[in-house]
């Protein structure tokens, strides 16, 4: 019973993945046809297709500095909430926190106007902002709810031991910091990657990433190039997460 | 932080292509193959970034909001909306003489409604809405008008576009009104018309509506003429019928927005795309006809005879251009919304 229980949620999470995979193979030239042979063909055409993997490219490098720099802000913003007190503290956490269940469309129009007030012109940085902006709430929940269960008198007896505030954070915070902040890079990479909307307003003619590429194939049809790419990225962040599993074990 | 430093100026090199050697497209996704941007690229030396955009709204608003900033060259409205922004001063006026490659067009497909003289916009895809279905299931001979979808043998088979437009052009043109009826009175006997036509119709859908008919999912209803004739390449018992009360035929164009910061590469775009040869090509590769008709000519002959793709001269004659009904859209909207609510 324990084990159908389980075997059924797995094959619920990636039964459709599979069928995505299998289907990248699909000697057809629509995306949900009926099988109709073995091929390659279509790893071959998103190899030589520049703008799948162009908008790709923008999507991983758009993702990675976002998730990177929410990690560096957001954890900066932790601390300053947990170890410091002054006036305004809980407004100032608490409005960042609005920000979770902020449509959006809300904060991709009001960047759209704020960036045509400054006559910037769209593209990679406007984006970013936009990213950072979808992104920071997430990463300062998760980062938060770590730095509760920490026990605050590791710092004070660091310091009563005569430690400086430098080493506190690098040989206390950090450590024990690591997995939370690595949770949290995760989520922002995955919200930024996947996000739509705010794209959709943010991107300029010469930054396009995948997930607004995918979205407007409806006119002629989803090509099974899309099934290739999906299962290149589902493999590709397979193996490392098998290989970061790995390094941690060793450690 | 500092290869994170790196990876950000590495970007900021890979973006900034020398300002006057760069085109931004903003076009329906795969309406323009990578081959042939890249054979551009070679030719002429200008670099391609090409947008996509998935619906006409979504085009408009990117182009609106910016208020001829969008540093976009090249955009593809559909007809209707190539009159909205055309009207609403969005667009650039084209210069025939900078059009060398404009004779190749084919005239039927010119001088338009939506944009007479072509002042702002060329035919860069074309292609008609008429009945599908699969001979294995119905007879292609007792379905001619668009009358007979209401039959009840029909119930809950139907795949119909899922484009306001199409669909009223069912109701108006079976009722013996233009398929840009901007009377209120029509447009509310077409609405409940349509309603009767409801319960008949399985699905909307666009962009799965070739698959499903080459699976057999659905055996019979409406579909784009380029969507059914590349079904039918995987389905061979599929047939595409001209309505007895005349196609609808739809016009994607290209046209310039206002302030276009690379003006003259879009001229050299535009001609690139209306030679002959990179026309068929873009035609082969969409499945829908080309608007060139040098390049027409020089077609295979089972694909230049094929009248589900090129209807026949009285067909064309026949057949209804879909145009702009401006002021009349809020008015299909609302009806459109309580026939989606309706089903």
């Amino acid at each position: 019973m324990k084990r159908f229980y389980l075997t059924s949620i797995y094959l619920f999470l990636y039964a459709p993945i599979a069928i995505l995979v299998i289907y990248s193979f699909n000697n057809a030239s629509f995306t949900n046809s009926v099988w109709q042979g073995f091929t390659w063909d279509w790893y071959h055409t998103l190899f030589n297709d520049s703008q799948i993997i162009t908008n790709t490219l923008h999507s991983l490098t758009i993702s990675t500095v976002a998730a990177t720099l929410t990690a560096i802000l957001g954890g900066l913003i932790t601390t300053v909430f947990s170890f410091y007190r002054f006036a305004g503290r809980k407004l100032m956490k608490n409005s960042l926190l609005i920000y979770v269940v902020l449509p959006d469309i809300v904060i991709g129009t009001s960047l759209l106007m704020i960036f045509h007030v400054l006559h910037w012109s769209l593209g990679f940085w406007t984006l970013l902002i936009g990213h950072l902006m979808l992104c920071l709430p997430f990463v300062v929940i998760t980062l938060d709810a770590r730095m509760h269960d920490l026990d605050p008198f590791l710092f004070e007896a660091a310091k009563d031991l005569g430690a400086s505030d430098t080493t506190i954070i690098r040989q206390i915070l950090l450590p024990l910091m690591l997995p939370a902040l690595l949770a949290a890079w995760l989520l922002s990479f995955t919200l930024s990657f996947d996000d739509v909307i705010i794209s959709f307003f943010l991107t300029g003619p010469d930054y396009q990433v995948l997930s607004l590429y995918v979205y407007s194939m409806v006119k002629l049809g989803i090509s099974p190039e899309i099934n290739a790419i999906c299962a290149v990225i589902f493999g590709v962040s397979l193996v490392l997460v098998t290989t970061a599993y790995g390094l941690l074990k060793r450690q | 932080m500092k290869t994170l430093f790196n990876i950000i100026l590495l970007l900021l090199c890979t973006t900034a292509f020398s300002a006057n050697k760069v085109l931004n497209v903003y076009n329906w996704t795969g309406y323009i193959s990578p081959g042939l941007l890249n054979q551009f690229t070679k030719e002429t030396g200008i670099h391609v970034n090409f947008a996509a955009f998935s619906s006409n709204d979504e085009l408009y608003t990117k182009i609106k909001v910016s208020q001829n900033h969008s540093n976009f060259d090249l955009i593809g409205p559909s007809a209707d909306y190539v009159d909205r922004m055309r009207k609403e001063h969005l667009l650039e006026k084209l210069d025939k003489s900078r059009l060398p490659n404009f004779k190749n067009l084919n005239p039927v497909l010119l001088n338009k409604a939506f944009d007479p003289n072509n002042d702002y916009s060329l035919p860069y895809l074309w292609g008609s809405t008429g009945i599908v279905l699969d001979t294995r299931y119905h007879d292609p001979k007792k379905v001619r008008s668009l009358k007979t979808l209401w039959m009840p043998r029909f119930h809950d088979q139907l795949l119909m576009p899922n484009d306001i437009r199409e669909i009223f052009t069912v109701g108006l043109k079976v009722l013996g009104y233009d398929a840009n009826d901007t009377d209120p009175k029509h447009i509310k006997q077409a609405y409940q018309k349509l309603r009767a036509l409801w319960p008949n119709i399985l699905v909307f859908n666009n962009d799965a509506a070739q698959s499903m008919y080459a699976n057999g999912d659905a055996t019979i209803g409406m579909s784009w003429s380029g969507a059914a004739v590349n079904a039918m390449k995987n389905n061979p018992h599929l047939t595409f019928i001209a309505p007895q009360e005349g196609l609808s035929i739809w016009i994607d164009t290209l046209a310039i927005p206002k302030n276009a910061p690379h003006l003259k590469n879009a001229y050299r775009f535009l001609n690139f795309i209306m030679r002959p040869d990179i026309a068929a090509q873009i035609s082969a590769n969409t499945g829908y006809p080309t608007p060139n008709l040098t390049a027409w000519k020089h077609l295979p002959a089972t694909i230049r005879n094929n009248t589900a793709l090129y209807p026949t001269k009285a067909q064309l004659k026949a057949a209804d251009f879909q145009n702009s009904i401006g002021s009349a859209l809020p008015l299909y909207q609302h009806y459109w919304m309580l026939l989606k609510l309706a089903s």
